[in-house]
């Protein structure tokens, strides 16, 4: 199975020492040009991250990321992804930039491969699962009045909605409950999900109380 | 971006750091919402005026009063449309006082853009975008981002539980 990775995800693996779960899992990890950039050439011009960056580098180098081009095709999916996500919703009579070409760039290469997105960042899983919840987060926090224009995030959920975006946390805990992640305990994966998200994985604690309370012993 | 400078000058002048930190989280959000990169500046410059003042070991030493003056004249040309690149000058400034200062590796100004950009992120735009709006490194913001509760502000419709079933038919289908 192929999966699409964002730059989130290799950042949160990396930094908690999980990297090595790519190799484990029964999956092949793609990668969009703009995700080699962030993870890879920005990063090795800082001392702090240039061995992560290294790291990451000797995955692409060994064939155990991939680099994925979008082709034509995809690249023009990705205009029209960007396009549309950043007309979605309307503050102060003006559409609103909500995403980065990078994160079309990931959802698109999701598309051409096996419709699974592993990202970390939490607007582009709100704009395709719940967009009416992604217009209420913009208008706390901003005090503005946000419309949300339904016709286009409905096209939007038509060209990406049936990709199934993964956490770095959610294949933790894949690993975990197949045994792959280390010992079978509780605290050990409560720990890993904390780890990660600390990291910058959008995962809440409310939810990994509620996961972590309904495993086994 | 002038408008902008003024209450920050003010608020330097008066040595007002939370002052200076309520304007830089109000810009913050702003250049979020207009992807404004002028705002975006500004609040950089706010935020780290106000970590600035915070520094004792900083505000008396000898050198305060030059720093002070150096960092009054970049916003005052600024504000006088003689500076085009005044976060870069305030920049430098900082940049002098946190050599001789030589308690942190990171300087003032990176830990502003990703603080900036992690206040933007908050908003609902996009990490990378925020990023690219403040000139923050992605990986600094992601570690500011995992320290905040932002996440902890919407519960998603799709648990872990969900998702770990889904991705678990996913490669069973695969397998057949």
């Amino acid at each position: 199975m192929r999966v699409a990775l964002d730059t989130g995800p290799l950042i949160s693996l990396s930094s908690t020492c999980l990297l090595w779960l790519l190799d484990k899992l029964p999956m092949d990890f793609y990668v969009p040009p703009a995700v080699v950039d962030e993870s890879y050439r920005a990063p090795m011009h800082t001392k702090q991250y240039r061995f992560s960056a290294m790291r990451i580098h000797q995955y692409i180098v060994e064939g155990r990321l991939r680099r994925e081009d979008l082709g034509k095709q995809g690249e023009a999916l990705v205009e029209e992804f960007t396009r549309i996500a950043n007309s979605a919703y309307v503050a102060h009579h003006r559409p609103l930039r909500i995403i980065h070409r990078g994160e079309a760039e990931a959802i698109i290469l999701a598309k051409i491969m096996d419709n699974v997105l592993l990202v970390d960042e939490r607007t582009i899983r709100l704009l395709l699962e719940d967009p009416e919840e992604l217009k209420y987060l913009l208008e706390r926090r901003t005090g503005a009045h946000i419309r949300h224009n339904r016709d286009m995030t409905e096209r939007l959920q038509e060209i990406a909605g049936d990709v199934l975006m993964l956490r770095s946390a959610d294949i933790v805990a894949y690993a975990y409950e197949e045994g792959i992640l280390g010992p079978k305990n509780k605290e050990y994966i409560e720990a890993a999900l904390y780890a990660l998200k600390y990291a910058g994985c959008a995962i809440s604690e409310q939810e990994i109380q509620e996961y972590v309370s309904k495993l086994g012993r | 971006m002038v408008g902008t400078l003024d209450d920050i000058r003010k608020a330097f002048e008066q040595s007002d750091d939370v002052m200076l930190r309520q304007i830089a989280l109000d810009f913050a959000h702003r250049a979020a919402i207009e992807h404004n990169r002028g705002l975006a500046q500004a609040s950089v410059i706010a935020y780290a005026l106000s970590k600035l003042l915070t520094k004792s070991h900083i505000v008396e030493s000898p050198f305060w009063p030059r720093y002070r003056n150096a960092i009054l004249s970049a916003i005052k040309d600024a504000e006088m449309g003689r500076e085009t690149d005044v976060l870069s000058r305030i920049e430098r400034t900082i940049w002098k006082i946190d050599e001789s200062d030589g308690h942190f590796i990171k300087n003032v100004i990176e830990k502003a853009r990703a603080k900036m950009a992690a206040e933007a992120y908050s908003t609902g735009i996009s990490l990378r975008l925020a990023g690219n709006l403040f000139g923050a490194d992605i990986h600094d913001l992601s570690d500011y981002v995992g320290k905040m509760r932002v996440h902890d502000e919407v519960l998603p419709k799709i648990g872990i539980k969900e998702r770990v079933e889904a991705l678990r038919r996913l490669i069973d289908e695969s397998r057949t």
